[in-house]
Formats: structure tokens, C-alpha cells, sequence
């Protein structure tokens, strides 16, 4: 069985196009980079796959669950790392846990796994107004693998963090995909996707203009070897990553 | 891991664990504990006044149709002042009006052949009546007065307080009514402005998208919310209740009042919640609602006077239908039939804003 199935997803907002008629798949195990410059469908296609939008038309399964019709058989298959910092800033890093540890049926001992597995057990009492960025996104991942899920998004997972930090939060996406988790990861940084991921997708304007191996990308697209995932993409989308669309 | 099913106990632990997050929230957040502060400093206000007032001689009032040599020893004496009711009706109504520690509490009705009574060395009995907020207070007061009339007139007088006590009507309790405006005001302004707040700071810090991608769904995240609400108005409603115990009469009145201000303001927070992203996008439509609905109790309760359309829309407006169930807790008899009538209406009108609500709630994926 196929981790995610996409076919010919839409989603308009008031008329316009945010994604048209993408279509893709994703293997069990596999990290699969969905990159994009700003605006062009990313965040509006992980919430589709997330249950959290409708689409406009087309289909979508996350783990044979129907997006939109089995959106509460979706909920324990996926974890979501957000881009933004949403924590509950006034509540420690362990109450956090134990709050979603509820409403997803999860022992207490599973929050003290999580926290230990991202290296926060010392500062699991603090607040996490209190936390450093770097901090709070191994929270976030924390939060997104208390309940053991098979499939992970991580949008933007390591945008603003120093370079220790940034490594070690992909050490942590490479060890749960070696495990046999499925990642859907958006990324701003190409390096990183190309490390990362076993195929990349580029979204452009609401449409994928290519879909494959970041390897065969760059052959596809480069003029030479020296061709980096970065020059595929400024081609491919005509912009400078970075800047606003 | 098992984290999918519709059993309803499920569905009840995801709500509990929604609503128990914000009440044990409440209890760290300096908003929620600034507002009841506020709120009980209000309240204990005319207290305040009362005690910081408080003269160095009681008033009684008297309706004294013989004139006798009692009030006379009464005015003359610096622990008193006397002030004079027309009849034994105006004494009934005028102590009936007060309470709260405010003004006079205590009215003495002397018997028109008083002085001769006394003078036949008789043990003449006079009737005494209290504010219906004393009434615990009648034993302490008739041995008081009595102590102190005695003295007075160098010879033994009785006081009969029993069953003499003095309730508000609604035509002329004003200080009533204003504590009743005031409370319901209260319980609005804290309904509206701390039941949407658990809704927008879930908005605004994104942290509704990571519920809404757990196994919580959007109606529980409601529900949850509208509970930790209900609880919040409840404390309040506790507040307001703790510091006119003494003054409400049927408390199953007040236990109605307080479901329909629960059930009324959480569905009014939670339409606000629904509808708008953050606090400052509805800071003009907040004043505008307790602008009417403080305004309708006042022209309803003080009786002003407005265009005949108005008129018949007022009783209507849920603000007056709870001060009107609030008002006759602390009445003498409950016109029961319409004060049913009247919560009914409250709760028809949540009702309409619930599922208001829950239209807009099964939109937020679209």
C-alpha cells in the first residue's frame, strides 16, 4: 500500500487557484521533499492531506484513509510538524505532551520516551515560553511522534535554527525514516532537501513542474555535474528561493 | 495505537481534556484572575462605602402617628437619628428598598396610645421591621433595640420583629435594581470577553491547527471551549451570588438565573469566537452588545421612557429577561410562570446562537 495517493487535488480560495490538478505518490519509508517558493501550494497542500482543508476536487489518501471522508481514521496514521511555533507557551513542555498524550489515548510513559528521544527531558518542567527556537521545534517533533504515527509532515522543520540544531533535527527525520516512517517534508533549503529526500517534488503556482529523484533532477535540469537541486529550482520556478512570490 | 473510535466516552475525554486544559489555565492566566478580582472589588464596593460611611449613630425610622415621648427621647439622643415614614406601608417599603448595608435598617412602628401605655406602667410592645437582607439578623436586632429603647424611657419595651420583615417590590427597589444591572452586566462583559478569548488565543497561536489535526474534532474543540467557559461564568456567577447571599430569597430562582446566564453568555462568547480571528477585530462589536444590553436593562428597570416599538422589544432582550429572574430571586413571592417563561426565552435565543455556531463550525474546512 501506497503511504500517500494524490490524484488531480484542487483547492480554489475565492476564485483562484491555490493548487490545480496535482497528482503524485509516496512510498512507505520514503522522505519525500515538496518544495516550492513561497505561495505556491505547499502549506494549502499539507493541510488538504492533513484533513484540516477540503479540496476544491480531486482525491487524496494518507495511509488508504480517505482525506476527506475518513478524516478521523487519517488523525492517529499522521503527525504534523508545523512551521509556526504553536505550543501552549504558558504550560511546560511535559504538560504539553500529557495534553495531546489525552486526546490521543497515549500512556504517560510515552511522553517521557518522546521527551528523552528529542533531548528534552532535563527542561520538561520549564515553560515553554521559556525555550530557545531550537528548543521548541524538538517539541514540536516531540509532539508529532507521541503517538507513534505513519506518516510525518514537517513543514519547514528547520527554518531559523542554527546549523547544530538544524543538523540534529535531521538526524532525528533520517533515524524515524530509517524506522520505517513515511516524510513528507517542505523545506526552503535545498541542500537540505537533496540530502534528505529520497525524490522531490516541485510545486510552482498551484501545478508540479517536475517530480523525481533529486539526482535525476539535476541531470534532467542541470547543464553540468556541479548542477545543485538550487539551480533545478531557480529554473524550474523562475525565483531566487528566499524571496516572496 | 488506538486513538479512533466513536464511543461517546471517547468522545466525552477528548471535550473533558479540552475544557479541563483551559480551567486549570485560568487559574495561572493574570487576565481571568484580574477580571474576578475586578469583579469582587465592585461588588464589595457599597460595603465598602458602607463601612467607610458608617455614621456614629444608627437612623431608624419611625411611623409614629401619637407622637409619642419615644421618638422624642430618640431624637434627642446623640445614638440615634430619627427619620419620620408616613405610614406603616411607606416604612414597609422604604426599609423593604435598602439592604446591602446601605441606609436605614431597621423601621419601629409605635402604637398611637404608646405614651399612655407607658404611663399605666404597662410593658408596651412595639413592631419592628428589618430589609429582607437582615432577616438572619432580626434576634440581634430586637435585643439591641430593645436594650437601647429601654433605656431610654427608664422602663422595659418590647420589640416584635417576627415576621415583620420588609422585601423589595419591583417598582421601587432602585438600589436592587441597580446591584441586579450591575451583576448581569458583569456576567455579560465576562462572558463576552473571556469565552471568545479561549477560541482566539487558540487562532492566533496556531495552536487550533495542532488540535484540529489530533483526534479532537472541531465541534469537541467547541464544545471543550464552551464548557471551560460555562465554567468560568459559573465562578462569576458564584462571585455575584457569594456577596448578595443574604440578599436572595428563593435560591431555585437563582439557580435558574444562573443556567441562563451560563447558557447565554458562553453561546454569545462562542459566536464571537467562531466568527472573528482576534480580540482587536471585535472590541467595537463587544461594546455595542453590552452597550444594548446594559442600556435595555436600565430603560426596562428604571422605567424611561422610549418609542413604543422599543418598548415591545425590550422584555425580549436576553440582559433583561436574566435581571428579571435574578430580580425575582430576591423577591418576597416568584411569579413563577413568568420567570419560566422568561428562560425559556434566554435559552431559545442561545439556542439559536448555538446552532449559529455549529453552521459556522462545519464551514472552517472550506
Amino acid at each position: 500500500m501506497k503511504a500517500i495517493i494524490v490524484q488531480d487535488l484542487t483547492r480554489n480560495y475565492n476564485g483562484l487557484r491555490a493548487v490545480e490538478g496535482i497528482s503524485f505518490d509516496v512510498e512507505p519509508g520514503e522522505i519525500f521533499g515538496f518544495l516550492g517558493p513561497n505561495g505556491a501550494g505547499k502549506t494549502t497542500t499539507i493541510k488538504m492531506l492533513t484533513g484540516q482543508l477540503r479540496p476544491t476536487s480531486g482525491t487524496a489518501q494518507v495511509m488508504g484513509c480517505d482525506v476527506v471522508e475518513e478524516r478521523q481514521a487519517l488523525k492517529p496514521q499522521i503527525g504534523v510538524v508545523f512551521e509556526n511555533h504553536n505550543l501552549y507557551e504558558r504550560l511546560s513542555a511535559r504538560d504539553n505532551l500529557r495534553f495531546y498524550a489525552r486526546l490521543y489515548r497515549v500512556k504517560k510513559a510515552r511522553v517521557e520516551e518522546v521527551l528523552a528521544h528529542v533531548g528534552l527531558t532535563d527542561r520538561a518542567q520549564d515553560k515553554v515560553g521559556t525555550y530557545s527556537n531550537g528548543m521548541k521545534q524538538r517539541l514540536l517533533i516531540a509532539r508529532a511522534l507521541l503517538h507513534k504515527p505513519k506518516v510525518l509532515f514537517l513543514d519547514e522543520p528547520t527554518k531559523g535554527l542554527d546549523p547544530n540544531v538544524a543538523r540534529d533535527i535531521r538526524a532525528i527525520a533520517t533515524e524515524l525514516a530509517d524506522q520505517g516512517m513515511t516524510i513528507f517534508l517542505t523545506t526552503h533549503y535545498m541542500e537540505e532537501a537533496d540530502q534528505l529526500s529520497d525524490r522531490v517534488a516541485i510545486i510552482n503556482q498551484g501545478r508540479i513542474v517536475a517530480l523525481n529523484t533529486p539526482e535525476h533532477l539535476k541531470v534532467e535540469y542541470g547543464e553540468d555535474e556541479r548542477t545543485t537541486l538550487e539551480d533545478v529550482f531557480v529554473h524550474l520556478t523562475g525565483r531566487h528561493l528566499g524571496r516572496g512570490s | 495505537m488506538n486513538t479512533t473510535s466513536n464511543k461517546p466516552f471517547d468522545n466525552l475525554n477528548v471535550i473533558w481534556t479540552i475544557a479541563s486544559k483551559d480551567i486549570l489555565d485560568a487559574i495561572r492566566n493574570r487576565l481571568v484572575i484580574s477580571l474576578i478580582l475586578g469583579l469582587a472589588f465592585m461588588l464589595s464596593m457599597p460595603r465598602v462605602m458602607s463601612w467607610m460611611l458608617d455614621p456614629p449613630y444608627t437612623t431608624v425610622l419611625v411611623y409614629d402617628p401619637g407622637n409619642s415621648d419615644l421618638v422624642l427621647e430618640l431624637e434627642n439622643s446623640p445614638q440615634f437619628q430619627v427619620s419620620q415614614a408616613r405610614s406603616i406601608e411607606e416604612l414597609k417599603k422604604t426599609i423593604g428598598s435598602m439592604g446591602f448595608g446601605l441606609g436605614i435598617e431597621v423601621g419601629v412602628v409605635v402604637p398611637a396610645d404608646f405614651d399612655q401605655m407607658i404611663s399605666a406602667a404597662g410593658q408596651p410592645e412595639l413592631d419592628g421591621y428589618v430589609s429582607w437582607t437582615n432577616r438572619a439578623k432580626a434576634d440581634e436586632f430586637q435585643s439591641d433595640y430593645e436594650r437601647q429603647f429601654s433605656d431610654l424611657l427608664g422602663q422595659t419595651v418590647h420589640l416584635n420583629f417576627e415576621g415583620n420583615i420588609a422585601y423589595p417590590s419591583r417598582d421601587t427597589a432602585l438600589l436592587l435594581g441597580i446591584a441586579v444591572i450591575t451583576s448581569v452586566t458583569l456576567i455579560l462583559i465576562m462572558g463576552i470577553q473571556l469565552v471568545p478569548n479561549l477560541l482566539f488565543e487558540e487562532k492566533q497561536t496556531k495552536t487550533m491547527e495542532a488540535l484540529l489535526v489530533s483526534p479532537a474534532t472541531i465541534r469537541q474543540v467547541v464544545v471543550g471551549k464552551a464548557l471551560a467557559g460555562l465554567f468560568y461564568i459559573l465562578v462569576i456567577v458564584g462571585v455575584v451570588f457569594a456577596f448578595y447571599y443574604s440578599a436572595v430569597v428563593h435560591w431555585e430562582a437563582a439557580i435558574l438565573a444562573m443556567i441562563g446566564c451560563g447558557a447565554f453568555s458562553v453561546a454569545v462568547g462562542l459566536v464571537l469566537g467562531s466568527f472573528f480571528e482576534r480580540q482587536q477585530d471585535v472590541i467595537g462589536l463587544m461594546m455595542l452588545l453590552v452597550l444594548i444590553f446594559v442600556g435595555a436593562m436600565f430603560v426596562y428597570m428604571v422605567n424611561v421612557q422610549v418609542p413604543s416599538f422599543v418598548e415591545a422589544i425590550i422584555p425580549w432582550i436576553p440582559s433583561v429577561t436574566l435581571a428579571k429572574i435574578i430580580f425575582a430571586s430576591f423577591l418576597e413571592s416568584v411569579p413563577w410562570a413568568e420567570i419560566y417563561w422568561d428562560l425559556a426565552s434566554v435559552l431559545g435565543i442561545s439556542a439559536v446562537l448555538y446552532a449559529i455556531v455549529i453552521w459556522k463550525v462545519r464551514r472552517s474546512d472550506r
